[in-house]
């Protein structure tokens, strides 16, 4: 009766409905989008069921625990709830049984639903649901009994639902913060942080999902040990928990009772003196005064006062001057900063800040103070003004924690300590918060009931935070509510890659607060709760001011697309869908292939601009002749200039940025003919730069193969995901067979683009300019310097055009100018320029001659991208490849490493698929290492990528792929040089050179592209036969 | 003086709190009487300015309520029939914050609090807090707020709630003091109180004023109309029962009738009292 009389209540209660309605359509949400790579539904939908108890248990836990535990003291109830028959052990148990019903319907419902909209697609079988309820009995329900226990205790010791929803929603961040440190294929980004961490969460994971999904994918059952282990422990410690909490009479709620309670039945208890408090003679500042000391005085700020330097500092702490186990860097502040300024005191400082408003905001009301407030001549205006001022005060405190602990963190750590960029960043970090602080008090002010409000910040806060508005197709960086897309700076070029976006977001969201602002005054219910919202009492400055935020959002929308029309992923997919239907037929057609490019680049580095000139000198290398040229190039870069040498336009597909040219008569087999292109690249400066390419007035980088309009059907650009192909009509690609694996195949049976190129760059007197070939010419016209390039022999069709404010350091080896442009002293170049010469006296001597006759190293900005290579030109990142020097227990430079990496791939790059490209330069590598560093350093080479393949594969998402068909990035790397360490045991290094040499030599002479099953081939023609079998193992089968 | 013009008062529940409110209060002591649900609440908040009134009217010495709250509130005492106060403070130091918020200069704040302490005889606990209170202390710091900065419109909701009798017998000496030149609005359960403070009284039922006026001018038609009796009369329809009380567990009938409705029935002097019941009474019949 007792307990039926519960779930009345909690059927009656609005909060607990919705619950029941939201969180299965919240499931729902994240398990449609949920990427889990996993090929097998049955298994999709248990991760989708870990997805669904990871993010949204605490939630829900958090969501129904204060209705349930903690309605007596928010009723005022406890006085007559107490009195009642039914004792205190019996009524906590009961709550508790109804919260642990609650949640497990919750999760049921979703199940159901997950479940509903997977059934076209898994098949319904009696193992199927065996293992559904195993999952349910062992990973759910032990911890749906941990969170309630735990929801009921601090319930009872807290007695406050700002305490509650705090601590239990803190919690399951935290849980998702070490999940991504255990390599969840469920959060996007994350990595195993270290073993260690990983086998100790096998054991003691509180959901038991580390374990869970260890077994998921690997060979052992469902019933590892570790995994039961964990369950047992854990619903020991919930049941055993549950016995203190229900039995402990000194958590009594009565003993806690709201202090309008305690003083009206005290009256007995002695009245405690309170001393003499400072009085300001200012409404204003005594309300900012009194909101101020209101915040402090609470429990929770006392926590954050104390925790946040401490978290602070142990980030910065952890991860400064580390790059890897062999590289260490002098680091300084931006360094320091950029390890916690960002997603840290972005994602918690939202959280702090929502509670701090919280307090400003309602701690009148809730302590019944708020009517005599509202009631006094103070204005609306000044209650709003004072806590605002409060928010940006405890923002200030906020940012003086993040100081203090940072720059502890840097004494310690002997970093270059740089008080202005403390200044700039702490300053770019506050000013989000300032404002999303302010939008969180409008709401206290508009809204009435402060379930609202919690609501509100809440679905802010989802959709700040989480990809939901992605998940229901409306993706848009705006969603970054109160922010701008600002990335971290780098000692490189500070704030270039996305210091632009700054202003014109935050005005944005400036003109926002200040909207919402008026409004709050207008409308405001001055902490009473009174009252309803009055349309006819909007003046027109506030219709105005909405109107012009209104149109700003518009301006903003439109300058995005402007810049970069393909914005969002679903509009990526649809043209790419649209550009495959529209030209599918293309694919099959001959097109003429461009032999000779003429480029004429103009950059205006200070204007974020450069201008194209670019003349192609194409020719039918087939053995048909040719009427039609389809040309054009991706629609995120606009409209060029296209002429075409006899020959008109017959379409425009404007929506595609293609064009179909018609020969005024058709080209014929080896004849040439000319096409002209004009263009102005423009730096974005509303989205940050997350491209290669990039203009700024320090470094500009621009390549050919995005810029330049290419001619005939491009494979790059049709979608690669089956499943989305499947979505939008298109045929899905043999399920074995991986797209790069597909181009690979098909680029490897046709001759590659080979060209001749002459490269006139202007720009700054002050920058040098770069481009592939020789510089043969340098002059200069009034305030601009000139430089021409010519290359002697055909490169691939990669052009680079570089502009950049830093000078060069030369060296010549094998007839080959070895350059390095950096911003860097000699003393920290050395290592790459020694690792240049090196690497291509080597590769000179054992595998054949360098086709260019130069070969640059250029420096480029941390935060653009990882080294990489173009045709004589070596991009390495300033950090990885000049900065990091070897740690003290290194057996090698990784400067070393990575400039002998990309030098390798000169080698390689214009014939080789980029898999063998890849693949060879780890070879090299590991030759040059052991060259220069012994054979022990090669070996730790091996060992260190061996324990970070083994790392990224705890990530049971990824399945490990032969060699030669692989096609996981880092994980790629890692198993190539593993690879190619065996095999040099096994065979030594010369059938590997002498293979290499051979490969080489055919496909310069052929120019054709060969993939690493052609070096498979060649090996085997080179090594003894015996280790034939051994040899195919290795590169064709999984370790 | 206080016009109240077609004053009504819609909740989102569709509740109609206050239905076509018309009233023009004078100075002095008012007194506003209501059963529980009549509306008392919801006209002392609106006249308050904490929210507004759907329509009508609301001026108070030509300021417009509706229009300009913030001068209203300068002149504005309130005590709310629920509050409660912030932890850590001192009677004192809650006082001196709540003046300066009321604009008040430290000459005056030092002045005046001192005199509503001892007012209130809260003299002695200045400097403890407030927190720790009895509800009776509590009650009387909250009148002391709502005297703060010489009000010119004081509201009170149920001000002698939890005060014992001579607390109440000093506070009512005071609002006597201070209603001479002031509107002082009373809400209370306690018709005694009304009866004995004000002079002009509103009688406010389902969100509608039944009845308003001079004290004596609402008795008067009562007058040689109220007979008490310790037995009900056998004939009900010759009379009306408007209340029965007990005295040493005896019952004892107050009617309302034109002639004596029983042999015992003794001829009473009309009450404010009989008059609220008499339009409680009227009410339930419609």
């Amino acid at each position: 009766m007792l307990a039926l009389n519960e779930w009345k209540y909690s059927f009656s209660q609005p909060q607990i409905i919705i619950s029941l309605l939201v969180f299965p359509i919240l499931a729902l949400v994240f398990s449609i989008h949920l990427d889990t790579n996993s090929n097998d539904l049955g298994e999709k939908v248990q991760l989708c069921q870990i997805m669904a108890l990871m993010i949204l248990l605490p939630l829900a836990v958090a969501i129904l625990s204060v209705p349930i535990f903690l309605r007596d003291v928010l009723s005022d109830m406890t006085a007559i709830i107490s009195c009642t028959g039914v004792n205190q052990t019996k009524r906590w148990f009961l709550r508790f049984t109804t919260l642990v019903g609650l949640l497990f319907s919750i999760f049921m419902c979703s199940y159901i639903v997950i479940l509903g909209s997977q059934i076209p697609n898994v098949s319904l079988n009696l193992i199927f649901f065996l293992t559904i309820s195993f999952n349910i009995i062992c990973l759910i329900f032990p911890t749906i009994l941990l969170f309630s226990v735990l929801a009921l205790w601090l319930s009872r010791i807290s007695g406050s639902a700002v305490a509650v929803y705090f601590m239990l929603v803190s919690i399951g961040c935290l849980y998702l913060l070490m999940a991504s440190m255990t390599g969840s294929p469920l959060l996007a980004g994350s990595s195993v942080y270290s073993e260690r961490f990983y086998q100790l969460m096998l054991w003691l994971d509180p959901y038991g999902v580390s374990s869970f999904i260890n077994d998921l994918n690997g060979s052992n059952l469902i019933l590892s040990t570790e995994f039961l282990i964990n369950r047992l422990i854990y619903t020991c410690i919930s049941v055993l928990m549950l016995f203190f909490v229900l039995y402990n009479k000194k958590l009594d709620i009565k003993k806690r009772i709201p202090l309008r309670f305690k003083s009206r039945n005290s009256m007995s208890r002695s009245i405690k003196k309170s001393p003499r408090s400072f009085i300001f003679e200012s409404p204003l500042l005594q309300l900012v005064n009194f909101k101020f000391k209101i915040v402090m005085s609470n429990k929770l700020t006392h926590v954050i006062c104390v925790c946040w330097p401490m978290i602070i500092f142990n980030e910065v702490l952890s991860g400064l001057g580390q790059l890897n186990a062999f590289a260490v860097y002098l680091p300084n502040s931006v360094d320091a900063l950029n390890l916690v300024a960002f997603e840290l005191f972005d994602v918690m400082g939202v959280f702090v800040i929502a509670l701090w408003t919280w307090l400003i905001c309602t701690t009148e009301k809730t302590v019944r103070f708020s009517e005599l407030v509202a009631a006094s001549p103070v204005s609306t205006r000044q209650l709003f003004y004072a806590q605002c001022i409060v928010l940006f005060i405890l923002v200030l405190l906020l940012l003086l924690l993040t100081f203090i602990g940072s720059t502890v963190a840097e004494i310690v750590a002997q970093s270059d300590w740089l008080f202005e960029h403390y200044i700039i960043q702490l300053s770019l970090s506050g000013y989000p918060l300032v404002v999303l602080g302010i939008l969180f008090i409008c709401l206290h002010h508009f809204l009435r009931s402060n379930l609202f409000v919690g609501l509100c910040i809440a679905i802010i806060i989802l959709i700040k935070f989480t990809s939901i508005m992605t998940s229901l197709g409306l993706t848009h960086t705006l969603w970054n509510i109160a922010s701008s897309p600002l990335q971290e700076p780098d000692n490189f070029w500070g704030y270039a890659a996305s210091g632009s976006v700054f202003l014109p977001y935050m005005t944005i969201w400036t003109l926002t607060c200040i909207s919402l602002s008026l409004l709050a005054i207008n409308q405001s219910h001055r902490g009473t709760g009174l009252g309803g919202f009055n349309y006819k009492k909007i003046s027109f400055a506030i219709t105005f001011s909405f109107i012009i935020t209104g149109v700003s959002f518009l301006v903003m929308h439109f300058a995005l697309i402007n810049e970069k029309p393909l914005y969002n992923s679903i509009k990526k997919d649809r043209w790419k869908t649209h550009y495959e239907q529209t030209f599918a037929e293309w694919r099959y057609k001959k097109q003429p292939t461009i032999v000779d490019i003429k480029s004429q680049v103009d950059f205006y580095p200070s204007k974020l601009k450069a201008h194209f000139k670019v003349t192609y000198t194409i020719e039918n290398q087939s053995d048909q002749p040719i009427k039609q040229l389809l040309i054009g190039r991706h629609p995120n870069y606009g409209e060029s200039e296209i002429h075409i040498k006899n020959a008109h336009l017959e379409k425009h597909y404007r929506e595609l940025n293609q064009r179909i040219y018609t020969f005024n008569k058709a080209l014929k087999p080896k004849e040439q003919s000319i096409v002209t292109v004009q263009f102005t690249y423009r730096q974005p400066t509303l989205w940050p730069n997350r491209s290669r390419q990039a203009i700024n007035s320090k470094f500009a980088y621009l390549e050919g193969n995005t810029l330049l309009p290419s001619i005939g059907y491009q494979s790059r650009f049709e979608l690669l995901d089956n499943q989305l192909r499947k979505r939008y009509g298109l045929n899905t690609f043999e399920q074995a067979i991986s797209h790069k694996r597909y181009l690979a195949k098909t680029r490897a049976n046709q001759p590659n683009s080979f060209i001749n190129s002459t490269t006139v760059i202007s720009t700054l007197k002050s920058h040098n300019a770069l481009s592939q070939g020789k510089l043969i010419k340098k002059w200069s016209e009034g305030a601009r310097a000139f430089y021409q390039f010519e290359t002697k022999q055909p490169i691939d069709n990669n052009l680079a055009w570089l502009s950049f404010d830093f000078n060069s350091i030369s060296k010549h080896v094998e007839g080959i100018e070895l350059v390095a442009y950096t911003p860097f002293a000699k003393k920290e170049v050395e290592v790459s320029l020694g690792a240049m010469e090196d690497t291509a006296r080597w590769l000179s001597q054992h595998v054949g001659p360098y086709t260019g006759e130069q070969m640059s190293l250029v420096a480029t900005p941390n935060k653009l991208s990882q080294s990489f290579s173009t045709s004589q030109i070596l991009l390495v990142n300033e950090l990885s490849g000049f900065r990091a020097y070897a740690a003290d227990n290194a057996t090698f430079d990784q400067r070393y490493r990575i400039t002998a990496h990309e030098v390798a791939k000169q080698w390689f790059v214009h014939n080789a698929s980029e898999l063998l490209t890849d693949t060879l330069a780890r070879y090299i590598e590991l030759i040059m290492i052991e060259k220069k560093y012994g054979q022990y350093a090669a070996n730790t080479l091996a060992n260190l990528e061996k324990a970070r393949l083994k790392r990224a594969l705890n990530n049971k998402s990824v399945h490990l792929e032969p060699l030669a068909y692989s096609t996981k990035g880092p994980i790629t790397h890692s198993q190539a040089l593993i690879v190619f360490a065996q095999l040099r045991a096994l065979i030594g290094d010369k059938a590997i050179t002498l293979s290499l040499k051979k490969i080489r030599k055919t496909s310069v002479n052929q120019h054709v592209t060969l993939t690493l099953m052609d070096f498979l081939n060649t090996l085997k023609s080179e090594a003894p036969s015996r280790y034939h079998e051994k040899i195919e193992n290795l590169f064709l089968s999984t370790p | 003086m206080l016009a109240l013009n077609n004053v009504c008062k819609t909740y989102s529940d569709k509740t109609f709190a206050l239905k076509n409110i018309s009233l023009t209060l004078p100075n002095g002591m008012v007194g506003l009487l209501g059963p529980n649900g009549a509306g008392k609440s919801t006209l002392m908040r609106t006249l308050a300015c904490l929210q507004t009134a759907d329509t009508g009217e609301l001026l108070f010495d030509g300021i417009d309520l509706n229009e300009e709250p913030e001068q209203l509130r300068k002149i504005l005492g309130y005590l709310p029939q629920y509050f409660g106060v912030y932890p850590h403070m001192s009677c004192y130091a809650l006082l001196e914050h709540l003046a300066v918020l009321k604009g008040l200069p430290k000459v005056k704040r030092d002045q005046q609090i001192p005199q509503l302490l001892k007012l209130t005889n809260l003299q002695d606990v200045a400097r403890k807090k407030v927190a720790t209170f009895s509800g009776g202390m509590r009650q009387r710091f909250g009148i002391a707020q709502a005297l703060l900065g010489d009000p010119k419109l004081i509201i009170m909701d149920e001000p002698t709630s939890g005060l014992d009798p001579v607390e109440r017998e000093r506070l009512h000496d005071a609002l006597v003091e201070i209603s001479k030149e002031k509107l002082v609005i009373l809400s209370t359960h306690i018709v005694e109180d009304i009866e004995n403070l004000c002079h002009y009284v509103a009688i406010l039922m389902q969100g509608e004023i039944v009845a308003n006026g001079n004290v004596k001018q609402l008795i008067a038609p009562l007058s040689g109309c109220i007979w008490q009796t310790q037995q009900l009369p056998e004939q009900s329809y010759k009379s009306s029962v408007l209340s029965k009380t007990y005295r040493f567990g005896e019952p004892t009938y107050r009617l309302y009738a034109k002639s004596s409705p029983a042999h015992d029935a003794m001829l009473v002097e009309a009450t404010l009292q009989d008059r609220y019941f008499f339009e409680l009474m009227r009410k339930e019949s419609c």
